[in-house]
C-alpha cells in the first residue's frame, strides 16, 4: 500500500540506504525509498549463461556511460585518470561488488592525530565497532578471527577456500615474513537467511544468481519491506526540497513513466554514493541555499577520493586453477597499512588477492600485450596461462584534497533533463608514491612465491568504486557538511549516510564501513526520536 | 537473407583458420564462428560489422599466413577490433569451454570445487604482535 505522508524518506536503495531503511523499519516510522533502478532477476544474472565474461563489455560493465541503461544517468569523467564505476538498482553497487569487506583501522579515524594530514573523523573505530558487528550479522560476512591487523573481530562464517592459489601466494608472504590473511568477503560460506552458500561460481562482481554474495537486495531489503518499507523503484529524485525558510519540505522526483512528483517527508535520508549525493545537494538550489542544499561551507562535491587502485599479476608454472572461486576474495595483506615515513609516503595500502581471470579476458590481455600468440602457438600459450595466474589488487588511501570535486557538467544531462556530474581528479604525489611502492612490493611477494612472470601497472582507470568525501562530515560547520550523526549542519532533518561523509578513505573498501557508519546514524535517529 | 556474402565467407574462414586454428581435435578452429551467430547479440552485431569492414580491405582471393601479416600491419586498428570480437565469441563457446581446463560451464549447476587451503600457513602471522595502531 502507498505510503502518502511518510516520516522518512530515503533516497537510493544500495549499500547504506538499505541499512537504513532495515534500520529505521523497526520503529513505527513510515518510510518510503526512492531508487531509479528496478529489481535485479538472478536468473538474469551473467554467471548463469555461457556468453556470461563477454556480458561484461556491455550491459553488466563497471561503468555507467557503457551500459546507458534507463536507470543509469551519465558521468562525465573525462577529468580524472580514474573512471567512476558504479551500478544502479536495488542494492546498488553492491549488486556488482566483489564482496571484499575489510573494516577500516582504528588508526583511519585519527590521521590528523597520527600522522598530521587531513583531519580526524568527529567518532572512532570503537564507536563504529557494535555497528560493524551488526552489520556483518545482517550481511552476512565470512573470515577468520584472530588477524593481528585489527582488534578482535569475531562471528564470520568460515572464511572463503584459499585454494591452491591461496596457499602459494601465502608462502610467497610466509618468505617475505609479511602479514597476510584470509579475505573478509561478504559472500557466505554456509546457507544463512533463506541464502545459498557460495558454491565458487567465480564471477561475483556481475551478480550472484545463488544469493550467496552479500547484496543488500538479498540482505537488507526482504527485511525491510517485511517490516513495511515503501520501496518505489524507478524513481530518480531530482532535487530535496526547503520551505522559504530553509526548511526541510521533501523531495521532487521522476516515476517510471517519466512523471514529475513531490514526495514530502520530515527527515530526509541521501543515499547516493560520493558523486550522486553532491550532484543531488547541487542540483538542489533554492533562494536559500543558491550554491546547493546543505553546502553553506562550500565542500559538497569537494575533497572526492577515490582510492586509486594498481594491478600485479604472476603466472605460475603449476595449474592452481586460480580462475575458480570468489573473484575479488581470497586473502589480503596489510604489511604496509599503516604509516612508515621511512617509504617516502604517509599512511598506507591493502595488497588483495584476485584469483585469475577467466578465458575471455585471459586471452584479450594476453593478445593485447603481446604475450599470448594468435595462430599455432595460440592455445598452448593460453594452457600456460589459464588458471596460472594470480592477480594482485594494491588499494591505496587517498587523501582529500579540495581540488579533486564533483561539479555539475554545464551540457550533459540525463534523460529526465537532470544535469549530470563532472569529475575532477588527480593523483597526489603521496599517492603516486604509494602506488609505485605497491606495485614493487606487490611483484616481490609474486616473485617470493615463485612467479615465472610478473607485471604490474597501476592506476587501473575502470576502478572508481570507491567513491568518498564530497559531504565531508565533522564538528565544525565552517570545515564540513554534516555533522557526527550525519545530519546536515545547515538544514534540520536532512542526513547523509553514504561514503560521502567519509572524513578519509582508509586504504580498504569502504562497503563495511559505510554501512556501520549508516546504522550508527540510524541508532542516533532513534534515539532521538525516543523509537 | 545470408549475414555474409560467399566472397567474405571465404575470406573469413581463411582469417580464421589462421588466428585461432584447431588444435588437437579438441578445440576446434574459430571458423565455426561463422555459423553460430545470433544478431540480436550486440557482441555478435559488433562482429559481423568488424567483419564486413575487414573483408572490405582484403582484396585477397587466398589469404595466407604473410597475406595476414600484411592484413594486419595495414590496418591495425580494424585488426584489432577483429580479433577482440574473435576471442570473446571463441572463448564463451560451450564446445570450446567444455575443452578448456575451466571447471564448471555455465550455468554452473553444481558450482565448483576449490580446495580449502592449509589454514596453518597462517601460523606465523596469527604470532605476530599486533601490526595495528590505536
Amino acid at each position: 500500500m502507498k505510503i502518502k505522508d511518510p516520516d522518512v524518506l530515503i533516497i537510493g536503495a544500495g549499500a547504506s540506504g538499505a541499512a537504513a531503511a532495515w534500520s529505521l523499519s523497526q520503529t513505527s516510522l513510515k518510510i518510503v525509498c526512492l531508487e531509479q533502478g528496478g529489481f535485479m532477476n538472478p536468473e538474469e544474472y551473467p554467471s548463469t549463461k555461457i556468453e556470461w565474461e563477454s556480458l561484461k563489455y556491455n550491459e553488466f560493465n563497471v561503468s555507467p556511460n557503457i551500459r546507458n541503461l534507463p536507470s543509469d544517468y551519465p558521468i562525465n569523467d573525462t577529468s580524472s585518470p580514474i573512471a567512476i564505476a558504479n551500478y544502479n538498482a536495488v542494492g546498488g553497487s553492491t549488486i556488482l561488488y566483489s564482496g571484499h569487506f575489510p573494516r577500516f583501522h582504528p588508526s583511519d579515524f585519527r590521521v590528523k592525530e597520527l600522522d598530521h594530514v587531513a583531519d580526524n573523523w568527529p567518532l572512532n573505530y570503537y564507536d563504529l565497532e557494535p555497528f560493524y558487528n551488526l552489520n556483518d550479522k545482517m550481511m552476512g560476512v565470512s573470515g577468520l578471527t584472530g588477524d593481528p591487523a585489527y582488534p578482535l573481530i569475531e562471528g564470520m562464517f568460515a572464511p572463503i577456500p584459499l585454494g591452491a592459489m591461496g596457499e602459494v601466494i601465502g608462502k610467497g608472504f610466509n618468505k617475505l615474513g609479511w602479514h597476510w590473511w584470509p579475505s573478509y568477503s561478504a559472500i557466505i560460506t554456509q546457507e544463512y537467511m533463506h541464502r545459498g552458500k557460495c558454491i565458487n561460481l567465480g564471477p561475483c562482481n556481475m551478480g550472484c544468481p545463488q544469493g550467496a554474495k552479500s547484496s543488500t537486495d538479498v540482505t537488507y531489503w526482504p527485511i525491510a519491506l517485511k517490516n513495511g518499507v515503501e520501496l518505489r523503484t524507478h524513481c530518480r529524485v531530482r532535487e530535496v526540497t526547503v520551505d522559504k525558510n530553509g526548511k526541510l519540505t521533501g523531495a521532487i522526483y521522476y516515476d517510471k513513466d517519466g512523471v514529475e512528483n513531490f514526495q514530502s517527508a520530515k527527515i530526509v535520508i541521501i543515499a547516493c554514493n560520493g558523486v550522486g549525493t553532491p550532484r543531488l545537494l547541487l542540483n538542489s538550489t533554492s533562494k536559500c541555499f543558491p550554491t546547493g542544499l546543505a553546502n553553506n561551507s562550500g565542500l559538497v562535491g569537494k575533497n572526492l577520493m577515490l582510492h586509486p587502485l594498481g594491478y600485479v599479476e604472476g603466472i605460475f608454472e603449476e595449474d592452481l586453477n586460480s580462475n575458480l572461486g570468489p573473484h575479488g576474495c581470497c586473502l589480503q595483506s596489510q604489511e604496509f597499512y599503516e604509516t612508515d615515513l621511512s617509504r617516502g609516503f604517509v599512511r598506507g595500502y591493502t595488497m588483495q588477492i584476485l584469483r585469475g581471470p577467466g578465458p575471455v579476458e585471459t586471452t584479450l590481455s594476453g593478445v593485447g600485450r603481446r604475450e599470448i600468440p594468435l595462430g599455432m602457438d595460440h592455445h598452448k600459450a593460453v594452457k600456460n596461462t589459464l588458471g596460472k595466474a594470480i592477480g594482485m589488487g594494491i588499494i591505496v588511501e587517498d587523501l582529500p584534497e579540495l581540488h579533486n570535486t564533483v561539479t555539475l557538467d554545464p551540457n550533459i544531462k540525463d534523460s529526465n533533463g537532470i544535469p549530470a556530474p563532472k569529475i575532477n581528479y588527480q593523483l597526489s604525489e603521496n599517492s603516486k608514491k604509494m602506488l609505485a611502492h605497491g606495485l614493487e612490493k606487490g611483484k616481490e611477494v609474486m616473485n617470493a612465491a615463485g612467479s615465472k612472470k610478473t607485471m604490474s601497472f597501476g592506476p587501473v582507470r575502470n576502478t572508481g568504486w570507491h567513491l568518498m568525501g564530497t559531504a565531508k562530515m565533522g564538528n565544525d560547520k565552517e570545515n564540513s557538511v554534516v555533522d557526527k550523526y550525519g545530519q546536515s549542519h545547515d538544514v534540520k532533518g536532512l542526513y547523509i549516510v553514504d561514503s560521502s561523509i567519509f572524513v578519509t578513505s582508509g586504504g580498504v573498501n569502504p562497503a563495511s564501513t559505510l554501512q556501520a557508519l549508516s546504522l550508527f546514524i540510524c541508532n542516533k535517529i532513534k534515539e532521538e526520536n525516543n523509537l | 537473407m545470408e549475414i555474409f556474402s560467399e566472397e567474405e565467407i571465404s575470406k573469413l574462414s581463411q582469417i580464421l583458420n589462421l588466428i585461432l586454428p584447431e588444435y588437437n581435435e579438441n578445440l576446434p578452429s574459430a571458423s565455426f564462428i561463422i555459423n553460430n551467430l545470433n544478431l540480436t547479440n550486440s557482441i555478435h552485431k559488433h562482429f559481423v560489422d568488424a567483419s564486413k569492414n575487414l573483408c572490405s580491405r582484403v582484396e585477397n582471393i587466398i589469404i595466407t599466413d604473410l597475406i595476414l601479416t600484411q592484413i594486419k600491419k595495414n590496418n591495425f586498428r580494424e585488426f584489432s577490433v577483429f580479433v577482440n570480437l574473435v576471442l570473446i565469441l571463441y572463448y564463451s563457446n560451450k564446445k570450446v569451454l567444455n575443452n578448456l581446463n575451466v571447471g564448471s560451464v555455465p550455468p554452473f549447476p553444481e558450482g565448483n570445487f576449490v580446495k580449502e587451503g592449509d589454514l596453518y600457513l597462517l601460523e606465523q602471522v596469527f604470532l605476530k604482535e599486533k601490526i595495528y595502531r590505536e
